[in-house]
C-alpha cells in the first residue's frame, strides 16, 4: 500500500516544511474555488431560464395584446365591409393600435423567432391587410385576418418554445405559463365568434350554413372554455394565492360567456337578429378585453412574481454558499499556517540539538584521525551537558526524538570522557615510544645501511654519515683500526670541511678519542672548547657544543673509532643508542673484513673450478673420442674381416677360373699339337727348297741371292725349331708326353754331354766342366732322352747367356725336400748347371720358366731362341717327379738345378702344370729367351681379367701411356689408337690397379676414366698428384660425367666426353704427343742479381726442367718473344725497368699469355702494389728465410698446371662470344671486397662482359667511389671487411636518397637465415652466398640490373 | 620409455627447433657433451623441461642466444699452451712472413683471447701489419666481447706466465693498460682484426686462407661434423698453408689427411701441401 505512495514520499522528500505547506494549502483552495465556480454555474443555470421565462412572458403578454387588437380589426374591418360605414373610423383607429403593438411586440420578442421566417410572414401579412385589406371583399379580409392570426398564434407557441416557457421546471408556474401561452387560442375562438357573427348581423341575413358554422364556432368556443376553466382550475391548485382574484375573475368571464354565446345562439342561429352588429361586437369586445385583460393583469404579473420570487432565492443561496465556503478557506488556511509553524519549531529545535551533538562527534572524529595519525598534540575537550529545553516534555514523535537524542547525548559525553583520557595515556606512551622507536629504527637504518656487500670505504662513509645525522650531530668522522701499524686510521667522515680536516690518523691511547679507545667506552667532551671545532655550512659556521668518541669494539677487539659532535647536549638515550650502534658497527666492519678476505677465496676458487670444469669438459670429450676412435677401430677390423672372407671368397672363385683355364689350355694345346704338324708339312718344303737354292748348284743366283736364300732357310729352321717346341710343349701341357724308363748310366750321359758342349765352349771362350760327384750313384732309372733334352736345355741356355768365364755341370744326391716339393721324403739327384753370365734378378726367377712371356726386345734379338726351353724342361722334370729350380743373382751367375729322383718309377708324376698365364699366344714375346733378362720390368699381375698391353714391353727410350679404364671394349679401342700413334699402352681396369702402373712405369701421361670401381677418377688423380713420383705426369680425362671444371681444377691437361669420336681421340693424343715432346718444362728466372739468379736455379733445379736466367727485363722479353716458358719467376727491382714495367710490357705484346708468373721480390709490397700486380701474377712471394721452399712449391705448383690454361682459355673465349650481353655492356659495376683475388677474378669475369668495374676494399671506400662515379649500376658487396663491414656501408648508402634505389647484391659467406635477412635489412636488393656461382651471379645482375634499367 | 630417453628425444627437438626458427645447428655436437651443457642450462633457465623451453625458444631470440652462449664453450686463455705459440711465432710465422699480405682465420674465437695473442705474436714478428685476421664465432654476444679487447685482470698473471712460456719477447704489460679489475688492450692490436659472426656448422668457407686457428673447438662436434669443418677448412687454406688444431685433436684418420703434414709434432700444426691443383 505504501508502495502506492512512494512517487507522493519522494516528490514530498525533496521539500522544505514551509514549501510542504504551501502546496497543500494551494491544493486546497483550488478545490474550494472548482467548488463554488461550479455551484455559482448551477445555480446561474437556474437563474438563467427563468429570466428567459421573464422575457418570454413579456413577448407573450405583447403578442396576446397584438392578438387581441389585430381580432379586434378583423372585427371591425368585418363589419365595415359587411357594409356598416361607421366602423370606418374605429377601424382605421384599431389598425394603427395594430401598427404600434406590432413595433412593441417586436422590442419584445426573443431574438431568434425575430430571425423566424414566420414573423416576417406575420409581419408580411400584417402590412398587406392595413394596406389592401378594406379593397379586398369582407370574406376575404377576415380570411387574411384569420390566417394572420392563426400564423400570430404559431408564432405565440414560437415565443414559448424559445423562451421555454411550456418547460417550466415549477409546476405552480407551469399552469400560470400554460393558461398565459394558450389565452390566444382562447380569445380567437371568441374572436372568430364575433367577426363572423358580425358580419352576419350586419347583413341580417343568415343562411343555414352560417348558422351551421355558427353552432360550429360556438361548440369549439365552449370547449376551449372549458380547457381553459380547466387550467385555471389547475392554476389555482397550485397557487392557491391566486384562488381569490382568479375566482371573481373567472365568474366574470363566464358571466360575459354566457351573454355573448347567448347573443349568437339567439340573434344569429334563430335569425332573430334582435341586436345590432355593434352590440355583438361590443359584448364579445369587451369580454375578449376581459379576458385578455385577466392575462396580462393577474395572471401575468403573478407568473412574473413566481419567478422573480424564484430567481430571488436562487441568488440567496448562492451568497450563502459563496460565504461559507469562503470561510471554511479562510479556517483551513489558518490551521494550515499553526501546523506549519509549529512543526518548524520544533524541528529546528531538534536540528540544533543534532547539530551540537554532531559538531561535537566530529571534533572528536578528527581528534580521532589525528591521533590514529600519530598527532597526539591536539587539546581534547569532555563535551558540554546538552540543553534540551522543554522539547523533552513534549508528548509527540518530536519528543521522543528529542528524548533518544538526550540519551545519545549521555553516552556521548562519558564517550567523550573516556576518549580524553585515552588521548591523555597514548600521549605518554607515545612519548616513550617515539623515544624506543628512535633507538630501534636508527638500529635497523643502520643495519640496512650495513647490509650489502659494499667495499669498506662506501660502508665506512655510509655509517659515519648516518650515525652523525641520526644522533642530531653536525659532524663525524670514523677512524678504523689498522692492526698491523697498531694506529686508528681515518677511513671516512661526514660535514667536515677542508679547513677543520680530522687527523688522518692516531695511536690508541694517544690524546682524548685514543683514551676513549683503550677505555673501550664512550667519552663525551662537553662544553667543547672555542676554536676547538669548527662546523661550517654556505652560510657560516660555528662550535659545536659537544663531541662524543665512540669506540668501536668487536669481540672484545678493537676495530674503530667514531667521533660525533654536536650543537646541542648529548643526552642519555642518544649516548645508549650510539653505544647499541658502535656494537653493530663494529660487527659490520669486522663481517666486511672477513666477507673480502672470503671473496677474494671465492674469486680465485671460482675461477679454478671454472677453468677445471671446461678442462674437465675437454678432456670427458677426448676421452669420448677415443672411445668413437676404438668403436671405429673395430669397424674397420670387422670390415677387414669381411674383405678377407670375400677375398677368399674370390680366390676360390679364381681357383675354379684356373681349373677352367687349365681346361681350355689342354684344348689349345692339343690343337698346337695337330697344328704343328700341319705347319711342319709346308716348311719342311720352304727349308728344303731354300737349302737348294742356297747351294746355287747351277750358279745363275748372285750371292745376294743366296743370301737370301740362305736368311729364308735359316729363318724356317728357327721357325721348325720353334714349332717343334711349342709342339713339345703342347705334348707336356696336354699330358700326351709317355716316359720310357729305363737305367741311364750317368757317367755315360756325362760324357756324351761334355761332347757336346766342349765345341761350343770353347767357341764362346769358356770352360766346360761336368763333374759326377763322389756319392752319386752309377745309374739311374728315368727316361734317359728326356733328362738329356732338359739338361742339354740348361747347358745350351748357361753357354748363350755366359759371355765369359765358366759353365759347368754337377751331378750329386741331395735330399728331396731340397727341391722345394712338397710331401717329398728320400734322396734324389741334383743336377746343377751353373754359369758366371748375365744372372736373373730373384723376381723373375718364376717368370722365366713361363712359356710366351714377353721379353726385352733387344735381348731376344740379341740372344735368339724360342724362349720356350725352361718352360719345357721344367714340365719334363715335373713329369719326371722332379724339379728345376733356380738361384741367381744379376750379374752373378746363375745356377739351374734338376732334382730328380732316384726311381722316376716310385714317384707319382707330377700333375700336368697349370699354364702360367692364359695370354693369347698372338701376341707372345717371341724373343723371350729361357732365362729372361731383368730389364722388362713387370708385375706379376694375378688380374686374370686383365688386357692385353704393352706393361712387359715398357722400354724407357718409348713413350707409353697409361689407359685407366674399367669399360674393356673401350680400354682397348683406347689401346689400340694410343698404339697407332706409336705409344707403348698400359691398361689398367681400376684406379687401384691405375695407381700402382703409374707408379711403377711413369708412364708419358694417363687418359683417365672417372667412373672408376674402388677408387674413382678423382681419388686417381688426386693421388697421382699427391705422389712426387707421379705427379708431373699430364692426365687426361676421358669421361662420360661433365664437370670440366673440377678436372681442370685438379690439374688435368684436357678432358672430353664419352663418346668420343676417333678425331677426336687422335686429337687428345696428338695434343698428349705434343705436351710429352716437351719433355722439359721451361722456367724462367728473372733477376738481376746473379748471385740470386744462380741460387734460384740451383734452388728450382730437378729432373725435366730447363731453367733460363734473364738479367734484365729487357733480356726477359727478348727470351719470352724467342720461346714457350712455362712459368716465370720475376724480382721487382730489375736494373733496366721495374717488374711492374717488364709485367706490363708483356701484357701488351701478349707473347706468353697464359704464363703463370711468380713475383719474387725482396720489397715489401703495399695493397696498391699488391692489387696492381694481381692483375698479372699469380703468386706473390716476399723473399725472406722461408721464402725458397715455398718458391719451390709454387713453381711445381704452376709448372704443372701449364698444360691446363689452354683448354680454359679456349673455353674463356667461347663463352666471351656467347656472353656479350647488351645488358651488361657499358654498364658500371662496384666491386666491394677486401680480398684483392677476389676482385681480380670478379673483375676479369665481369670485365668479359664489357662492364665497367669500379673496386673498392672496404665500407668506406666504396662510398667514396659512390660519390666520385655517380653511374655506378650495381654494386657487389662482401660482408666482412676491414674498417668499415658490408652492413655499414650499405646501411649508410641507403641514408641517400639518390641511392635508395640503387642495386646492392651482397655476398656473403654463411649460411645462417638470420643472416641473410641481415643483408636485407641492411638495405642489400638481393644476396648470394659465397664462393660465388658465376651463373648466379650473372642471373641475379640480370634481374638487378633490369630493375634499374627500367627504373632509368 | 624411461626418462632418459625421453630427455634425448626433447633435446633432439630442441635442437631441431633452434635450427629451423634462428639458423644455429647443434645437431653435429657430441651429443653427450651436448646433452651435459644443456641440463646445466635447463637448471639455470628455470624452464620444468626442455618441451618447454623448446616452445620458449622457438618465440624468444634473446633467450636463444642465451641458450647459444651458454651451450658454447667460451672458455679460453691468451697464449694457451704456450708451446704451440711458440711452435707458431718459431715455423709458421716465417712462412707467413713470404706473403704480402697473408690471411689469417681463428674458428670459434670466443672470448677473443687467441686473437689477442696472435695479435700480439705478429705486432712482435713486424708482420701486424701484413696480416689481416678473420675472428670468428657463432656466439655474437663473445664477438662483442672480443671486439673490445678487454680481460679480466685476475687472469692477467696467467696470460704473462703464458705469454713468457710462448717465447714472448716484450713485457707483457706493455699491451695493455689496467684499471678497474680490467685489463684493456691496445686497440691498434685489433686494427687489423674482421670480427664476424660465422656458424662453422653451417656456413660456407672464406677465400683463401694462409693459416687457420680452430684450437679445442671440434672436440665438441660430431665425427660428421668434424669432417664437414676440416674439409671446409681444406677448402679455403691455401696450398702451403697451417692448420692448428687443439693438443687434444688430430687429422689422424680425417679425409683430408693425406694432403697434410705435422709441422710440430705435439702442438697439431698442420701444413697443408703443395702437391693437388688447390687453384680452382
Amino acid at each position: 500500500m505504501k508502495a502506492l505512495f512512494y512517487p507522493a514520499i519522494n516528490l514530498m522528500g525533496r521539500l522544505r516544511y514551509a514549501h510542504k505547506f504551501l502546496l497543500l494549502g494551494l491544493l486546497a483552495l483550488g478545490a474550494v474555488v472548482l467548488l463554488q465556480v461550479n455551484l455559482y454555474q448551477a445555480l446561474d443555470r437556474v437563474i438563467e431560464p427563468s429570466r428567459e421565462e421573464l422575457l418570454g412572458l413579456e413577448a407573450m403578454v405583447r403578442l396576446n395584446r397584438t392578438i387581441q387588437l389585430v381580432q379586434h380589426d378583423r372585427g371591425l374591418a368585418a363589419g365595415f365591409l359587411a357594409g356598416n360605414k361607421l366602423l370606418a373610423q374605429r377601424q382605421q383607429a384599431k389598425a394603427a393600435e395594430v401598427d404600434a403593438a406590432f413595433l412593441r411586440l417586436a422590442e419584445a420578442l426573443p431574438p431568434e423567432v425575430l430571425a423566424a421566417a414566420r414573423w416576417r410572414e406575420v409581419s408580411g401579412d400584417w402590412r398587406a391587410l392595413r394596406q389592401f385589406g378594406l379593397e379586398w371583399p369582407q370574406q376575404t379580409n377576415t380570411l387574411r385576418h384569420e390566417q394572420l392570426i392563426a400564423k400570430m398564434l404559431t408564432l405565440a407557441s414560437d415565443v414559448a418554445d424559445a423562451s421555454a416557457l411550456t418547460l417550466d421546471p415549477d409546476i405552480a408556474s407551469y399552469y400560470l405559463m400554460d393558461v398565459i401561452v394558450k389565452l390566444p387560442f382562447f380569445t380567437e375562438r371568441l374572436g372568430q365568434t364575433r367577426a363572423f357573427g358580425a358580419a352576419i348581423l350586419a347583413r341580417k341575413v343568415v343562411t343555414e350554413a352560417e348558422r351551421l358554422q355558427m353552432a360550429s364556432l360556438l361548440g369549439h368556443t365552449r370547449i376551449a372554455r372549458d380547457l381553459q376553466t380547466a387550467n385555471l382550475e389547475k392554476v389555482v391548485n397550485y397557487n392557491p394565492a391566486l384562488r381569490g382574484v382568479l375566482g371573481s375573475l373567472d365568474q366574470n368571464v363566464d358571466a360575459g360567456m354566457r351573454i355573448a354565446l347567448g347573443m349568437a345562439q339567439d340573434d344569429i342561429i334563430d335569425a332573430r337578429f334582435g341586436i345590432s352588429s355593434e352590440q355583438y361586437i361590443e359584448q364579445f369586445t369587451n369580454l375578449i378585453d376581459q379576458i385578455y385583460a385577466g392575462g396580462s393583469e393577474v395572471l401575468a404579473p403573478a407568473l412574473r412574481d413566481h419567478i422573480e420570487r424564484r430567481i430571488d432565492k436562487a441568488r440567496t443561496g448562492l451568497a450563502w454558499i459563496v460565504v461559507l465556503s469562503a470561510l471554511a478557506c479562510a479556517l483551513f488556511a489558518y490551521l494550515a499556517v499553526g501546523i506549519f509553524l509549529a512543526l518548524t519549531g520544533q524541528i529546528q529545535g531538534v536540528l540544533h540539538t543534532l547539530r551540537t551533538l554532531s559538531d561535537d562527534s566530529a571534533e572528536r572524529a578528527q581528534l580521532v584521525e589525528a591521533i590514529a595519525a600519530g598527532d597526539l598534540s591536539r587539546e581534547v575537550h569532555e563535551p558540554p551537558a546538552l540543553e534540551m529545553g522543554g522539547l523533552a516534555a513534549r508528548r509527540d514523535e518530536i519528543g521522543a526524538l528529542v528524548g533518544a537524542i538526550a540519551a545519545m547525548s549521555a553516552a556521548q559525553q562519558s564517550l567523550g570522557r573516556g576518549f580524553a583520557r585515552m588521548a591523555r595515556t597514548l600521549r605518554l606512551h607515545r612519548d616513550e615510544e617515539r623515544q624506543q622507536d628512535w633507538a630501534k629504527s636508527g638500529i635497523n637504518a643502520l643495519n640496512i645501511e650495513l647490509r650489502g656487500e659494499r667495499a669498506l670505504p662506501e660502508l665506512t662513509q655510509a655509517v659515519v654519515s648516518f650515525l652523525t645525522r641520526h644522533v642530531g650531530g653536525a659532524v663525524g668522522a670514523l677512524y678504523l683500526h689498522d692492526a698491523g701499524r697498531q694506529e686508528l686510521v681515518l677511513a671516512a667522515s661526514h660535514a667536515y670541511t677542508t679547513g677543520t680536516a680530522p687527523r688522518r690518523q692516531f695511536a690508541a691511547g694517544e690524546g682524548w678519542a685514543g683514551s676513549a679507545v683503550r677505555s673501550g667506552a664512550i667519552e663525551v667532551l662537553s662544553p667543547v672548547p672555542p676554536g676547538y671545532l669548527d662546523v661550517a655550512s654556505a652560510l657560516g659556521q660555528a662550535g659545536p657544543a659537544a663531541v662524543a668518541a665512540v669506540p668501536l669494539m668487536h669481540n672484545g677487539e678493537l676495530v674503530g673509532l667514531v667521533e660525533i659532535g654536536t650543537f646541542g647536549e648529548f643526552d642519555a638515550p642518544r649516548l645508549a643508542w650510539l653505544r647499541q650502534a658502535a656494537e653493530a658497527v663494529a660487527v659490520a666492519v669486522g663481517v666486511e673484513h672477513a666477507r673480502r678476505r672470503v671473496a677474494n677465496l671465492l674469486e680465485q676458487t671460482q675461477v679454478q673450478t671454472e677453468e677445471l670444469l671446461v678442462q674437465q669438459e675437454e678432456l670427458q670429450q677426448s676421452n669420448e673420442e677415443l672411445e668413437e676412435r676404438a668403436q671405429l677401430l673395430e669397424q674397420q677390423r670387422e670390415v677387414i674381416r669381411q674383405k678377407s672372407a670375400e677375398s677368399e671368397q674370390a680366390s676360390r672363385e679364381l681357383r675354379r677360373k684356373a681349373d677352367e683355364l687349365e681346361r681350355i689350355s689342354a684344348y689349345k694345346s692339343e690343337f698346337l699339337a695337330n697344328m704343328s704338324h700341319e705347319l711342319r708339312t709346308p716348311l719342311n718344303s720352304m727349308l728344303i727348297l731354300s737349302s737348294l737354292l742356297q747351294q746355287n748348284k747351277e750358279g745363275k743366283l748372285s750371292g745376294k741371292q743366296v743370301e737370301y736364300a740362305a736368311t729364308i732357310n735359316g729363318a724356317g729352321k728357327d721357325l721348325l725349331n720353334l714349332i717343334n717346341d711349342i709342339l713339345d710343349l703342347s705334348k707336356i701341357e696336354a699330358g700326351h708326353v709317355t716316359l720310357e724308363l729305363e737305367n741311364v748310366a750317368l757317367g755315360d750321359m756325362a760324357s756324351q754331354l761334355q761332347a757336346l758342349f766342349q765345341p761350343l765352349a770353347e767357341h764362346q771362350g769358356l770352360a766346360l766342366h761336368i763333374a759326377l760327384a763322389a756319392g752319386a750313384p752309377a745309374q739311374l732309372r728315368t727316361d734317359g732322352q728326356r733328362l738329356l733334352q732338359i739338361l742339354k736345355n740348361l747347358l745350351a741356355n748357361a753357354v748363350k747367356f755366359t759371355a765369359q768365364g765358366r759353365v759347368g755341370l754337377d751331378v750329386r744326391v741331395c735330399q728331396a725336400a731340397e727341391a722345394g716339393g712338397q710331401g717329398r721324403t728320400g734322396e734324389a739327384l741334383a743336377f746343377a748347371v751353373s754359369d758366371t753370365g748375365v744372372g736373373v734378378a730373384p723376381e723373375q726367377h718364376e717368370r722365366i720358366f713361363h712359356a710366351f712371356q714377353q721379353a726385352d726386345g733387344s735381348t731376344s734379338r740379341k740372344f735368339g731362341g724360342t724362349g720356350l726351353g725352361l718352360s719345357i724342361s721344367r714340365q719334363l722334370a715335373r713329369r719326371m717327379g722332379g724339379e728345376i729350380t733356380v738361384s741367381s743373382a744379376p750379374g752373378a751367375g746363375s745356377i739351374f738345378t734338376l732334382y730328380l729322383p732316384l726311381d722316376a718309377g716310385a714317384v707319382p708324376a707330377a700333375p700336368p702344370p697349370a699354364p702360367d698365364t692364359a695370354r693369347a699366344p698372338a701376341i707372345a714375346g717371341f724373343a723371350v729367351p729361357a732365362g729372361a733378362q731383368p730389364g722388362a720390368a713387370a708385375r706379376a699381375s694375378a688380374m686374370a681379367m686383365a688386357m692385353e698391353d704393352d706393361r712387359e714391353l715398357v722400354l724407357p727410350e718409348y713413350r707409353c701411356i697409361l689407359i685407366v679404364e674399367d669399360d674393356l671394349s673401350f680400354a682397348r679401342i683406347l689401346r689400340d689408337t694410343v698404339r697407332e700413334h706409336g705409344f707403348q699402352a698400359i691398361v689398367a681396369c681400376d684406379g687401384e690397379d691405375g695407381l700402382a702402373l703409374a707408379e711403377r712405369y711413369r708412364p708419358n701421361a694417363i687418359l683417365l676414366d672417372v667412373m672408376l670401381p674402388h677408387i674413382d677418377g678423382w681419388g686417381v688423380m688426386r693421388s697421382i698428384k699427391d705422389n712426387p713420383a707421379t705427379r708431373h705426369i699430364p692426365v687426361h680425362f676421358i669421361t662420360c660425367l661433365e664437370d670440366r671444371q673440377k678436372a681442370m681444377g685438379l690439374g688435368a691437361i684436357g678432358f672430353i666426353t664419352k663418346p668420343v669420336s676417333a678425331q677426336q681421340l687422335d686429337e687428345v693424343l696428338d695434343s698428349i704427343g705434343a705436351a710429352i715432346a716437351r719433355t722439359d718444362k721451361r722456367l724462367l728466372v728473372v733477376e738481376d742479381d746473379e748471385a740470386e739468379a744462380m741460387s734460384v736455379a740451383a734452388l728450382l733445379e730437378t729432373d725435366g726442367l730447363d731453367i733460363s736466367i734473364a738479367r734484365s727485363g729487357g733480356a726477359a722479353l727478348a727470351l719470352l718473344a724467342q720461346g714457350r716458358y712455362d712459368c716465370m719467376v720475376l724480382d721487382l727491382g730489375l736494373s733496366d725497368m721495374s717488374g711492374f714495367e717488364l709485367l706490363d710490357r708483356l701484357r701488351d705484346s701478349a707473347c706468353a699469355p697464359q704464363m703463370p708468373v711468380i713475383v719474387h721480390s725482396g720489397r715489401s709490397l703495399n695493397e696498391v702494389d699488391e692489387a696492381r700486380l694481381r692483375r698479372y701474377a699469380d703468386s706473390i712471394i716476399v723473399k725472406g728465410a722461408k721464402s725458397p721452399e715455398r718458391l719451390v712449391g709454387e713453381v711445381s705448383l704452376f709448372l704443372h698446371l701449364v698444360e691446363s690454361s689452354l683448354p680454359q682459355d679456349q673455353q674463356k673465349m667461347i663463352r666471351r662470344a656467347l656472353d656479350k650481353e647488351a645488358m651488361f655492356e657499358q654498364r658500371k659495376v662496384l666491386l666491394v671486397d677486401d680480398d684483392i683475388r677476389n676482385i681480380f677474378s670478379l673483375s676479369s669475369v665481369l670485365a668479359e662482359k664489357g662492364m665497367h668495374i669500379v673496386e673498392a676494399g672496404n665500407g668506406a671506400e666504396a662510398l667514396a667511389q659512390l660519390q666520385a662515379h655517380p653511374d655506378i649500376d650495381i654494386v657487389l658487396m662482401d660482408i666482412m671487411m676491414p674498417e668499415m663491414d658490408g652492413f655499414e656501408a650499405m646501411r649508410r648508402i641507403r641514408r641517400e636518397p639518390r641511392w635508395a634505389r640503387l642495386p646492392i647484391i651482397a655476398l656473403t659467406a654463411k649460411a645462417m637465415l638470420g643472416d641473410q635477412k641481415q643483408c636485407l635489412d641492411a638495405g642489400a636488393s638481393d644476396y648470394l652466398a659465397k664462393p660465388v656461382d658465376l651463373d648466379k651471379l650473372f642471373s641475379l645482375m640480370r634481374v638487378w640490373l633490369y630493375q634499374a634499367g627500367e627504373v632509368a | 620409455m624411461n626418462e632418459q630417453d625421453i630427455v634425448e628425444l626433447e633435446i633432439g627437438l630442441l635442437v631441431s627447433a633452434v635450427k629451423q626458427a634462428h639458423g644455429y645447428d647443434f645437431s653435429g655436437y657430441a651429443s653427450a657433451s651436448l646433452t651435459r651443457r644443456l641440463v646445466a642450462w635447463l637448471g639455470k633457465s628455470g624452464f620444468d623441461s626442455f618441451g618447454a623451453a623448446t616452445s620458449a625458444l622457438l618465440r624468444d631470440a634473446l633467450l636463444c642466444r642465451a641458450l647459444v652462449e651458454d651451450v658454447t664453450v667460451n672458455v679460453s686463455d691468451m697464449f694457451r699452451d704456450p708451446p704451440f705459440f711458440k711452435a707458431l711465432r718459431e715455423e709458421v710465422l716465417p712462412h707467413l712472413r713470404t706473403y704480402p699480405h697473408a690471411r689469417i682465420w681463428v674458428a670459434g674465437c670466443a672470448g677473443g683471447e687467441e686473437v689477442m695473442s696472435l695479435a700480439i705474436l705478429l705486432r712482435e714478428e713486424g708482420m701486424d701489419q701484413q696480416c689481416r685476421i678473420y675472428a670468428t664465432d657463432l656466439n655474437e654476444s663473445v664477438l662483442e666481447r672480443a671486439r673490445q679487447g678487454m680481460f679480466e685482470l685476475r687472469d692477467m698473471q696467467r696470460y704473462t706466465k703464458n705469454y713468457q712460456l710462448a717465447g714472448g719477447c716484450a713485457a707483457f704489460s706493455d699491451y695493455y693498460v689496467a684499471r678497474y679489475g680490467r685489463a684493456l688492450f691496445d686497440p691498434a692490436l685489433l686494427r687489423n682484426v674482421v670480427f664476424a659472426a660465422h656458424n662453422l656448422a653451417t656456413d660456407a668457407d672464406f677465400s683463401e686462407m694462409q693459416l687457420i686457428l680452430c684450437r679445442n673447438v671440434m672436440i665438441y662436434f660430431k665425427p660428421a661434423l668434424k669432417e664437414r669443418l676440416l674439409s671446409l677448412f681444406d677448402g679455403c687454406l691455401t696450398p702451403g698453408g697451417f692448420l692448428c688444431l687443439g693438443t687434444k685433436e688430430t687429422l689422424d684418420q680425417r679425409a683430408i689427411a693425406p694432403r697434410y703434414r705435422e709441422m710440430a709434432a705435439p702442438v697439431r700444426i698442420y701444413r697443408k701441401q703443395y702437391a693437388a691443383g688447390a687453384q680452382a
